[in-house]
């Protein structure tokens, strides 16, 4: 033991007179608020958004039954306008160097994405934000936005966006659309605004409703609790219900700037880029050789999967934009088009020409290629097929062509292909449906020759194959089987293995790759010439629709940097930090399947090519809407950035790292609640009638999510009898807490209280194991709980708690004063839980550089000469920091830490 | 209240009073038509300009407003906006930024009490805070400039109490750089704690831990130690203290800024309870302590050391209905398992007799254990039936009835200790009536909150430390100590204390000397100037916390609150009521 006080350590050099507080519950206030008494400058740091605290979420304190928050509030304002405190909220340490009077700390400071300076509290945001997530606040049995303060007296008064990386669904998507944000936005009712999101990203939301792989599904988190949820089909819906209600609905953008933007190719690519481009304002025109636009979604894809209509439709709305798509104009030289004043060019060709499958007889009388095949089809020229018909591939143009040629009454469909059917690359639905309709799959076969009689098809050798190692794209290779071919006649064959682009096209002007496609810069998508910008197939080979339409997006871009003259790589790509999926909240949803898709009838499905997908009805739309888990909880819909009339929204802030000065540091991080889940035989979480004091707390708190009102959350009834089950998790050393919480007897009393304050006819009974009731006029409110309010007390750890048939709490406990054993119903039970060191003590000590005790609360020099004294010189500790208190020992003990601490600063240099 | 009626204050600057009017976004202009308050406010008298903006709060705003009392002159502030519990302090400050006193600003919150709660009907939302502002506006035509006020705060502390607690709040404000004055009124420092022989939780002797205290207390430069001294007399208010203090009946007065009580508590001698007093060997657990002090345990009545000592719990201590007993004193439960612990070692049987186990604090139920380890006994008795000790020939024999065993035992100890209580030690009347304190039926002064304010009390400048407030641990008490340290060094570090201006003033030529507000100020701020012929009442501004109890109290209505008038109250109550004529006539 040592007593060699005041001690100050020998630093030499500047030594500050600034103090930091870490912590913002009521023990740091005060510690702060007695420092800056002084005249010092402290810093008060909180982890999160506000100061206050557990206190703030308290209804009532014992023993005087003062509103918690009506006695808190003005320590609040205090501490908010002192002018010496300067409040650090949503900000952690970092590390902490240097030694009493010269501590050196870096803090971190989270990207709140609301300027502090601009905020001002006033709430319009709020309403504007369309994602609920259970708030914190309220022990999760509440709800706030994504944008939300966390409570009504939250100090500062500056709202904070919980956001938490990007969504899984969006990064996956090419082109980038907001799933999470718009399907909030359809939660909240606001169809045009969820709709006017999706457009953001795509200007197809019909056409790739309906045909998109949908590569945002395959990542779709919901995964985990059952299936994902059906984005594309939803913004399918959003799209088919605009158009129901009157069409386009968005706005039409001005047209302000001067340089004129060509388009070659009106495809996917094409289309995006020119959409995205008068958005921004830029004259554009479309130069297209054929007779309608669309590209592939025209041409290439058949009519039940994408009614011509809505193909037609979309284009339509990007031609009221203002984009001018000149039709059957075939441009031949970019050059050309730049001495026409163009400004820049964006070359959208595509990748046309079918792929040869090179093996013999494949030029024979009856061997289509798909993508011709379709064509034709799609122009509605007249194919002839035979009876039998094989389709060469695994790909979405081959399902789509074997689907054609049953529609056109083909008998026998054959899909022949080399790779089992779980590696086939087609949409899965669609190879479901085409099953459905009858087309055969014939998997693990190659074509090695196409028979011909007279220059005319008859049939096809096949070899059979394996599956061996993985090749690049992750798939296993498939090997042939020597000696196994076999033939089958066939009168057509349709090949459809790939595509590639034109080599004749007008990117012959660029430098070129040895596959024929424009030399582009991956980032930018800019080629060989400075203005003129390549995308989607022809840039890359064939691909999806969606990759083509995220080119287009990206060479938009590009085009419009380059056309005011900044730099075109600053910033991109753009990265993302994808959601840690332990992060998302998963355990309040149930189970709720994804909607299924209606179908027309199998038989208008092999006759007609009537759209086969009719479509959600807005009831499942919704129900499917509310299927997002809202992983990121924010998800950027940027509502909120337009209804603040303060500009204070900053979607792109950044975490911060400041350092300060100080000479003495305050540690006041509170406490943790013991998880009461960690004894099932209590039955939180598998009883729903069973909670936690603190959510018991908020549910009867006027301010809570109830109003007050205390109710079952399982069905919303009024308890008539409560029981309260003391010292869960304190006092057990098998859990490892063998110390005693020291609050819960009291405010298990208090809630007792309150309960019979709610309702006097309510029974309430406390199951204790000692009742400590040791502060000032602590035990004179037992003895009220007991007289006055009849609060029953039983001595006796409860064993166990038991759901019966009627919905009621069975709690078994010994009572061990009269040595019997009871059964006693309650309609609602409350685990008083608790306290333990505060989450992430340990690292934060060693961030600080402090010891703490076997309990993993800080230790202290001296519990009875120097208890607020950590084993550091110039490092304090209040509250529960340093062990379990009640508010008033908290409030001490945060100003005699305050004191500690101002001697340390007092010295200003003045080092013995 | 119609022109000629205002007209007549022709004494002071015409009020040229400024309104206005803030939208909080959507919080109040989305509700009510703050421009037709606006304009309505315009029309009021002495009116001089009006407006509306976005945020007041915001800079734009408070420059709107510094801009304004230039540009017209204003010499008063009506904001309209939200509670003033956030941003009065605010706007104050801005108009004394553009030279007008702050109590010459008048707030309206339109946001809480108008646009918030009456989302629903606009209409009568915009009638109310017409209302509002037009009851607001002829307050503001009233209102008097007034003094900021502050006093200087001596940088001196007083200490009453040279326990720890007393010793550990001196040497934190002698170490801080302020001087302490230490009252002990025993010959010796070191208070009950130096009688211990055992402080949990580190089991230390008592007097060596207060003897590294006293030690650094005698010879720090900025304390002065005063024993076997009291403190008789106190007169002034809060930084300028007059104490007198009473050594051997000499007195002598101190000027100190700041006080702090830490009286302590002591050990209550439990005659009546367990047949204490009755046979030598039944002693309390502070008398034992006492005798483990200066050496051997041994039995009282013959001098050989106890074999068989029990212990009883909560001697005296919750006893509903009993007054100055109801409470827990919180130290024995953990004091006992310290004690029996560390004896059993030389004794064959120890047993505890308890009502209930509080072994809350940190390292206390590791005591327990540890006793428990050890063999010691825990009986548990209820609080109904007490266990009963009889004195059979001259030997000792406790009756008992054990609640876990549901069964009457009898043992015969060799010693009994009774845990008893800790109370208020005496005279805490007397030092409850020097410093104006009030207590709790427990007999312990009352903080100023029993929650957020566990340190400072209703009067200013004068805080209680450890045993002051309540039965408590070493520990606890040494904690309270640097607390309120750092309470009396905030007061003396800023050198000044802001005095508010609202406080009652006393018209002397009404006073009828009847002295009904002098027993009605709960502060003892109020007391007969005798130098007036005849004696007039007189209020100590500095403290007075302006209630107003003193004001509705006076039967010759010679006490007005400054701020809140009688005149600013009336002339709102006739705004409310008598709306503003119709211009085009009405009554005349």
């Amino acid at each position: 033991m040592t007593i060699a006080k005041p001690k100050t350590s020998a630093t030499k050099g500047k030594w500050s007179n600034k103090a930091l507080v870490v912590g913002g519950g009521v023990a740091g206030m005060q510690a702060a608020l007695d420092i800056a008494d002084q005249n010092y400058k402290v810093y008060l740091l909180e982890k999160s958004s506000s100061i206050g605290g557990r206190m703030a979420m308290i209804d009532k304190t014992f023993p005087t039954l003062d509103c918690s928050a009506c006695i808190l509030t003005p320590r609040l304002s205090e501490v908010q306008r002192h002018p010496n405190i300067e409040m650090l909220t949503y900000s952690e340490v970092e590390e902490v160097l240097g030694s009493a009077g010269n501590f050196k700390v870096k803090v971190k400071r989270k990207a709140r994405y609301v300027d502090e300076e601009k905020c001002n509290g006033c709430g319009d945001c709020v309403p504007a934000c369309p994602i609920e997530v259970p708030n914190e606040f309220d022990q999760g049995i509440g709800f706030r936005k994504a944008i939300y303060i966390p409570f009504p007296q939250a100090t500062p008064n500056i709202h904070t966006i919980d956001k938490r990386g990007h969504a899984p669904c969006y990064t996956n998507c090419p082109a980038h659309v907001n799933p999470q944000g718009f399907t909030a936005l359809m939660r909240s009712g606001d169809n045009d605004k969820a709709l006017k999101l999706v457009r953001d990203a795509i200007p197809f939301p019909g056409s790739l409703g309906r045909v998109c792989p949908a590569l945002c599904e395959e990542k779709c988190e919901r995964a985990s609790v059952d299936d994902p949820v059906s984005i594309r089909n939803l913004h399918r819906w959003l799209y088919d219900n605009e158009r129901e209600h009157g069409g386009y609905k968005g706005d039409i953008p001005v047209i302000d700037k001067k340089e004129k933007v060509a388009v070659i190719g009106a495809g996917p690519a094409g289309i995006a880029c020119a959409e995205k481009l008068i958005r921004l304002g830029y004259p554009v025109t479309v130069f297209e050789k054929r007779e309608e636009a669309g590209g592939l979604l025209r041409y290439g894809i058949p009519e039940h999967r994408l009614p011509r209509d809505v193909i037609a439709d979309e284009i339509k709305i990007v031609e009221d934009l203002g984009v001018k798509i000149e039709y059957g104009k075939e441009i031949s030289s970019v050059k050309s088009l730049l001495n026409k004043g163009f400004k820049a060019v964006f070359l959208g060709t595509g990748a046309p020409v079918s792929s040869k499958l090179r093996i013999k007889g494949e030029d024979s009388t009856g061997v289509y290629h798909a993508v011709d095949f379709l064509d034709k089809v799609n122009r509605g020229e007249k194919v002839p097929l035979g009876y039998n018909v094989a389709v060469i591939g695994g790909g979405n143009a081959a399902i789509d062509a074997a689907r054609v040629a049953k529609r056109l009454g083909v008998k026998q469909v054959t899909i022949i292909y080399r790779r089992s059917r779980a590696e086939m690359p087609a949409i899965h639905q669609e190879i479901e449906d085409a099953v459905e309709e009858g087309i055969e799959l014939k998997v693990l076969t190659n074509p090695v020759e196409a028979i011909e009689s007279k220059g005319r098809l008859v049939g096809i050798t096949c070899i059979e194959m394996k599956l061996g190692e993985p090749d690049d794209s992750g798939r296993r290779r498939p090997i042939p089987i020597p000696g196994s071919e076999f033939s089958i006649p066939f009168e057509n064959m349709i090949i459809a293995i790939g595509q590639r682009a034109d080599p004749k096209g007008p990117h012959a002007e660029l430098d070129m790759t040895e596959w024929g496609t424009p030399e582009v810069d991956p980032v930018t998508l800019q080629t060989s010439m400075e203005n003129v910008f390549a995308g989607g197939d022809l840039a890359t080979g064939p691909g999806l629709v969606v990759e083509a339409v995220g080119q287009g997006n990206v060479a938009a871009e590009s085009i419009h940097r380059y056309l005011q003259g900044e730099e075109l790589k600053e910033g991109r790509p753009e990265t993302f930090i994808e959601v840690i999926p332990e992060d998302i909240k998963k355990q309040r949803f149930g189970v709720h399947p994804r909607a299924s898709m209606p179908k027309i009838s199998i038989y208008n499905r092999r006759t007609t090519f009537k759209e086969v997908e009719t479509g959600f009805d807005a009831e499942t739309a919704m129900t499917e809407a509310g299927r997002c888990l809202n992983c990121t909880v924010c998800s950027e819909c940027m509502e909120c950035v337009e209804a603040c009339q303060r500009e204070a929204i900053d979607h792109n802030q950044q975490d911060e790292i400041i350092e300060l000065d100080v000479g003495a540091i305050v540690m006041s991080t509170g406490y943790k609640l013991f998880d009461v889940a960690e004894y099932p035989r209590l039955g939180y979480e598998t009883q729903s009638n069973v909670i936690t004091a603190m959510e018991y707390e908020r549910l009867i708190n006027a301010a809570g999510p109830t109003a007050g009102h205390l109710v079952r959350l399982s069905d919303g009834k009024v308890p008539k009898s409560i029981g309260f089950i003391q010292c869960v998790g304190a006092r057990d050393v098998g859990k490892g807490v063998p110390a005693c919480s020291r609050v819960c007897c009291m405010y298990g009393i208090k809630n007792a209280v309150m309960a019979k304050e709610h309702d006097p006819d309510v029974d309430v009974t406390v199951y204790y194991a000692d009742i400590r009731a040791f502060g000032k006029g602590f035990e004179e409110f037992f003895e009220m709980a007991k007289t006055r309010f009849g609060v029953k007390f039983v001595r006796g750890r409860v064993a166990e708690v038991v759901e019966t048939d009627d919905e009621k709490s069975l709690i078994r406990v010994e009572d061990t004063e009269d040595l019997t054993f009871m059964q006693n119903e309650h309609d609602l039970v409350v685990l008083s839980g608790g306290i333990q060191p505060s989450l992430g003590m340990r690292i934060l000590a060693e961030d600080v550089g402090i010891e703490l005790d076997n309990d993993g609360y800080v230790k202290v020099e001296h519990p009875l000469l120097y208890p607020v004294d950590a084993d550091v010189d110039g490092i304090y500790t209040c509250g529960c920091s340093d062990g379990p208190k009640d508010i008033p020992d908290s409030v001490a003990a945060g100003s005699a830490a305050a004191m500690r601490a101002t001697i340390v600063l007092a010295r200003g240099g003045e080092v013995k | 209240m119609t022109e000629a009626e205002t007209g007549t204050d022709t004494a002071a600057e015409a009020p040229r009073i400024g309104v206005f009017v803030c939208m909080c976004g959507h919080n109040i202009a989305g509700t009510v038509d703050v421009e037709a308050v606006a304009k309505m406010a315009e029309t009021l008298p002495y009116v001089a300009f009006s407006t509306t903006t976005m945020f007041m709060c915001a800079d734009s705003g408070q420059q709107l407003i510094k801009d304004s009392i230039k540009e017209h002159s204003l010499n008063r502030v009506v904001v309209a906006s939200c509670s003033p519990r956030m941003h009065e302090p605010t706007f104050r400050r801005v108009v004394e930024e553009a030279d007008v006193n702050r109590y010459l600003f008048d707030q309206v919150n339109l946001r809480e009490h108008v646009s918030w709660c009456h989302m629903r009907q606009p209409e009568e939302a915009t009638e109310k805070a017409k209302d509002l502002v037009r009851m607001s506006v002829a307050r503001a035509a009233l209102l008097e400039s007034l003094p900021v006020k502050s006093v200087e705060v001596e940088p001196t502390a007083l200490i009453v109490g040279g326990g720890v607690t007393g010793m550990r709040a001196a040497l934190d404000i002698g170490d801080r750089g302020f001087n302490a004055i230490l009252v002990e009124r025993e010959k010796k420092l070191g208070g009950q704690i130096a009688k211990l022989a055992s402080v949990y939780p580190t089991g230390e002797q008592g007097n060596t831990l207060a003897d590294q205290l006293i030690k650094r207390v005698k010879t720090h430069d900025k304390i002065e130690v005063m024993t076997e001294s009291t403190v008789t007399d106190l007169d002034g208010y809060i930084g300028n203290f007059d104490v007198t203090v009473t050594t051997n009946d000499a007195d002598k007065t101190h000027r100190v800024g700041t006080i702090i009580v830490a009286t302590g508590i002591q050990p209550f001698k439990p005659h009546g309870y367990y047949s204490y007093g009755d046979h030598p060997d039944i002693i309390t657990l502070a008398e034992l302590e006492e005798m483990r002090l200066k050496g051997d345990v041994l039995r009282p009545s013959n001098g050989k050391p106890p074999k068989t000592i029990a212990y009883i719990g909560c001697v005296a201590s919750r006893e509903s209905g009993v007054k100055g007993h109801e409470h827990c004193s919180r130290v024995c439960c953990t004091a006992i398992a310290k004690s029996a612990g560390e004896l059993k070692d030389n004794a064959d049987e120890i047993i505890i007799l308890y009502e209930d186990l509080r072994t809350y604090g940190k390292g206390h139920e590791e005591i327990q254990r540890e006793a428990r380890t050890k063999h010691v006994i825990y009986s548990k008795f209820p609080p109904e039936k007490k266990p009963r000790p009889e004195i059979v020939d001259g030997e000792l024999v406790l009756h008992w009835h054990d609640v876990f065993s549901d069964d009457n035992l009898i043992l015969k100890p060799d010693l009994l200790v009774l845990a008893s209580a800790m109370v208020p030690p005496e005279g805490s009347e007397d030092v409850s009536k020097v410093f104006s304190l009030t207590r709790s039926p427990d007999g312990f002064f009352n903080p100023e909150h029993v929650k957020l304010a566990p340190l400072t009390t209703h009067t200013a400048g004068v805080m209680i430390a450890g045993g002051a407030q309540a039965a408590k641990g070493a520990a606890e008490s040494i904690t309270d100590a640097s607390g309120a340290a750092a309470k009396a060094v905030g007061l003396m570090a800023r050198g000044e204390v802001e005095i508010e201006a609202t406080v009652s003033r006393v018209i002397p030529e009404l006073c009828s000397s009847c002295h009904t507000c002098i027993s009605a100020c709960p502060y003892n701020a109020i007391a007969m100037d005798e130098s007036q012929d005849p004696p007039v009442a007189l209020v100590t501004e500095a403290k007075c916390h302006g209630c107003g109890t003193c004001a509705a109290a006076c039967p010759s209505s010679a006490i007005m609150m400054l701020h809140s008038t009688d005149d600013q109250i009336l002339a709102m109550v006739e705004a409310y009521l008598c709306a503003p004529m119709e211009p085009d006539g009405g009554a005349a």
